[in-house]
């Protein structure tokens, strides 16, 4: 397990045992996690780390990932935000500060390829989820 | 005729004893010519007595009795006799005035017989005046008993001497020359002035009958005559007047007068014609309503031919055909009325109707004629062919209407019938008794079912409920299961019918064939538990995907072979609860959607739970707490589906009027409603309340305000399911001011309630509007 030195992921879910279980699978992928479980405890860990990427799931107690997406771009624009959601029809417009978008319950591949294109910068343009 | 100065009929009487002024003029000069020869003759008889020394003065008495009681002219005349006497007698020698003197004795003789014929001449006058004073005084007396008043005036009338009133009018007892203004009415004083001075010009008889002041103050009537006193030049010296009180008769004169003109004003203003013919067929009255009604355009039109004045206003035949009548009720007496009398005018381009009957009568001439009353029914008429009219246009509407009316016209509502379109839907005869309240041998085999299938007994049904109650019976809607054995579903009203008396005669409904409307709405219900099943699958589609994707990544893991052995167990038993999250929520979907059409016992408390927990998975994420509060945790009879359909629509609406953060209070509670045991459920939230634009329309179909995200029958079929149950539904703003919607359900124990639950359940349902 050489995550040490992995790119870290800022994984943000109010479902504990999703939040865990995601933790899990990344880290099982080299990467290192932070977790929060609330948008605001997201923005203050994006404020103080060297987040590399954002795991961002939509549905959220009081704001959702739209908003926070927002906010966290206005904090660290170059900071690509990854959308997880389990909606297959999210308005665009809740999608406008969102880099890529992933509907769960896919494989779990489909999530690690995700992650994998966007830390590699191939293009985070092209990466727009097809579903919007 | 020669009548004394002085009233012979004055109330003290003529003073004989001294006053002989009284005397006719020639008694007065036959007196002095008397006394004259008396005092003569004595002296003459004295004078050989006392040696001739009797002086001619002794003549000086009777001139002056003469001067005071008689007159200035006698005692002229007495004067000049006596001074004559003595040139005649005493200044020749007594012997030439000697009794055997024959010369001398014839003169004295001759001059007796002068006087003697004068006298007796006087004597015979003043006997006659006395005659005539004593028939005055008997008249007098007459006219004292017969009249009332008495009173004498001055020539001229300005004065009154005396009046004597005996009670009727005050008395005068000195002249008195305000008289008019003490006795006569202010308004007869003209006529009495005027009557006077006609009196007066002519010297003729007084006569008038006018008012007074009475004694007693109150006005009275009187008939007053005054004769003048004429003196022997003819001139009046004086009025003598009575008057009798004529108050009474005048009163009953008046009041006749006034009855007779009561009478005639009511004939001449009469609303009907009233005229008579007389014996030669010529019309001699007409009252006022005739002359300016039928006989407007017959001017003179007494005194006219009948036949005549009736062509003017009649074309010939028609004024003969009436002319006819006349006659034959002259001739047989037989009364005659009118029989649809409806004809042209000849006068006037007009169509009038008339009512009029003929009867014979006997005039004031005692001959026979004919009085015929008769009214104007043109306007009658028209009104009853306007009646006609409307009744035949409600007729056609009765009988063409697209919808089923019925009519009973006894208050039991036993015989009921129907228009066209009631019988043909109900596939019956015309005549078809359809009352369920029909007697036994007429009744049709009708059954009527209300909404929750619960057969309805006779007395139950609008028209009889309107008949029994005299309230009209709204939005009933029934199933009914004709004699042919097809069922059909109606709506309608029902309305009483009420006699002149205020009691209800019969009743009167009208209904729709809503059966295509019903299969509609089931197809709607139907339709919007496919719905709600639809929108829930959405969220639930979302929410299934959290617990794979925790599953698909536990799985991966596994797979991998790159987690600890303790770790395996774990990500297992994560997986395993994970799957049965799943699981339960597709339950309480499946269990949404069973269509269970048998009503069974469940726990009010149960399904509530059930529908929060469908709801807490599928829906609310985030902060939105929702309460529960079980105060009831009995069982009552229900279609269990229908109700986690009511329940969980109500629900979404909560979690969908509710932001972040807020709340939804669910309570349950025994209670009573109208008499019944049962559940009340109340859900409150502090979301956006009801919005003003769908106060009026909570329960409607297709009302939402969701825009594209609501089927707008949520409430609709809630409705429906709650009334099926027997039960109350109702939304209102939240009672204790704060913002928010509380939904308030009532349930009873069993299912099936009588009729007068869904009026109940209007007005709740109005209630929270």
């Amino acid at each position: 397990m050489n995550e040490v030195w992995g790119p870290l992921i800022l994984c943000v879910d109010d479902e504990r045992t999703g939040l865990l279980m995601r933790k899990l699978l990344l880290e099982a992928k080299g990467y290192r996690v932070v977790t929060a479980e609330s948008g605001a405890e997201g923005i203050a860990i994006l404020s103080t780390q060297a987040v590399d990427l954002v795991l961002l799931d939509y549905m959220l107690p009081g704001e959702d990932g739209g908003v926070i997406a927002e906010k966290m771009k206005k904090i660290k624009p170059l900071a690509p935000i990854l959308m997880l959601s389990a909606y297959v029809d999210l308005p665009s417009e809740r999608l406008a500060c969102v880099d890529r978008y992933v509907i769960k319950g896919q494989a779990p591949t489909t999530l690690l390829n995700a992650v994998t294109d966007m830390l590699d910068g191939s293009s985070t343009a092209s990466s727009q989820p097809p579903a919007a | 005729m020669p009548v004394s100065a002085r009233n012979p009929l004055d109330k003290n009487g003529p003073r004989f004893a001294f006053d002989l002024s009284y005397l006719p003029t020639l008694s007065k000069y036959a007196l002095a010519v008397a006394l004259t020869a008396i005092f003569l003759g004595l002296r003459w008889l004295l004078d050989p007595l006392l040696g001739n020394r009797v002086p001619a003065a002794i003549i000086v008495p009777a001139v002056v009795f003469l001067v005071v009681f008689v007159g200035m002219g006698p005692a002229i005349l007495a004067t000049i006799l006596g001074l004559l006497g003595a040139i005649l007698f005493f200044a020749l020698p007594r012997h030439m005035l000697s009794p055997h003197d024959p010369g001398a004795a014839i003169l004295l003789l001759f001059y007796l017989l002068i006087c003697a014929a004068i006298i007796a001449t006087g004597e015979a006058v003043r006997r006659r005046g006395h005659e005539l004073i004593r028939s005055e005084e008997r008249f007098r007396a007459f006219v004292s008993a017969s009249s009332d008043v008495m009173y004498s005036m001055s020539p001229d009338w300005k004065e009154m001497r005396y009046l004597e009133g005996r009670e009727f009018i005050a008395d005068t007892n000195h002249p008195e020359r305000n008289w008019v203004e003490k006795y006569i009415h202010p308004q007869d004083q003209p006529q009495v002035m005027s009557a006077i001075r006609q009196a007066i010009t002519t010297k003729s008889i007084f006569e008038l009958e006018h008012r007074v002041l009475r004694a007693d103050g109150s006005l009275g009537w009187t008939h007053s005559r005054a004769v003048p006193l004429l003196d022997s030049k003819g001139e009046i010296v004086q009025w003598f007047g009575t008057a009798s009180d004529v108050t009474a008769r005048r009163q009953a004169e008046d009041a006749l007068r006034q009855s007779h003109e009561t009478f005639s004003e009511l004939i001449e203003r009469a609303p009907y014609g009233i005229y008579v013919a007389d014996a030669q067929l010529r019309i001699t009255s007409m009252n006022a309503s005739s002359q300016n009604g039928a006989f407007r355009n017959v001017r003179p039109v007494i005194g006219r031919d009948l036949s005549e004045a009736l062509r003017i206003l009649w074309p010939q035949a028609v004024a003969d055909e009436i002319t006819a009548q006349f006659r034959n009720t002259l001739k047989t007496g037989e009364p005659f009325y009118s029989r649809d009398f409806v004809r042209p005018r000849q006068d006037m381009q007009l169509v009038e109707a008339y009512e009029w009957e003929l009867h014979r009568i006997t005039l004031p001439d005692s001959q026979n004629g004919v009085i015929c009353y008769f009214f104007d029914s043109t306007k009658l008429r028209e009104a009853e062919q306007a009646l006609r009219d409307r009744t035949e246009e409600l007729m056609a509407m009765f009988e063409r209407m697209p919808a089923m009316v019925w009519i009973s016209r006894d208050p039991e509502c036993r015989v009921m019938t129907g228009n066209a379109m009631g019988t043909q839907v109900y596939g019956i005869r015309r005549d078809d008794n359809v009352s369920a309240t029909a007697p036994d041998s007429e009744r049709l085999p009708i059954r009527h079912f209300d909404s929750s299938g619960r057969e309805l007994r006779p007395e139950e049904l609008p028209m009889q409920r309107a008949a029994a109650t005299g309230r009209p019976v709204e939005n009933t809607e029934m199933e009914v299961l004709l004699p042919d054995g097809r069922r059909i579903w109606i709506w309608g009203n029902a309305t009483p019918l009420f006699a002149a008396d205020g009691k209800v005669r019969g009743a009167i409904s009208t209904y729709f064939d809503v059966s295509w409307q019903k299969q509609m709405e089931a197809a709607l219900r139907a339709n919007e538990r496919l719905a709600l099943a639809g929108r829930l699958s959405a969220t639930i589609a979302h929410e299934i995907h959290n617990p794979l994707d925790t599953v698909g990544n536990a799985l991966f893991l596994l797979k991998q072979k790159i987690v600890e052995r303790q770790e395996t167990q774990e990500l297992i038993d994560i997986a395993q609860s994970e799957v049965a999250r799943v699981a339960e929520i597709s339950r309480n979907l499946l269990n949404l959607n069973r269509d269970s059409r048998e009503a069974s016992v469940v726990s009010p408390s149960k399904l509530l739970d059930d529908s929060v927990a469908l709801i807490e998975r599928t829906l609310v994420h985030g902060s939105r707490r929702i309460q529960l509060a079980h105060g009831f945790d009995g069982t009552i009879e229900a279609y269990p589906s229908e109700l986690r359909q009511v329940f969980t629509n109500i629900l979404r609406n909560a979690v969908e009027a509710t932001s972040e953060g807020g709340s939804i209070r669910i309570s349950t509670q025994p209670t009573h409603e109208a008499g019944e045991g049962g559940v009340l459920i109340r859900v409150v939230d502090d979301g956006t309340g009801i919005p003003d634009n769908f106060r009026s329309k909570l329960f409607s179909a297709f009302v939402s305000s969701k825009g594209e995200n609501g089927t707008g029958l949520g409430l609709w079929v809630s409705r429906s399911i709650v009334q099926r149950h027997g039960g109350i539904i109702a939304l209102a703003n939240n009672s204790d001011g704060s913002q928010g919607t509380t939904v308030s359900i009532f349930l009873p124990s069993k299912i099936g309630l009588p009729a007068g639950v869904s009026e109940g359940a209007r007005a709740a349902g109005e209630s929270g509007q």
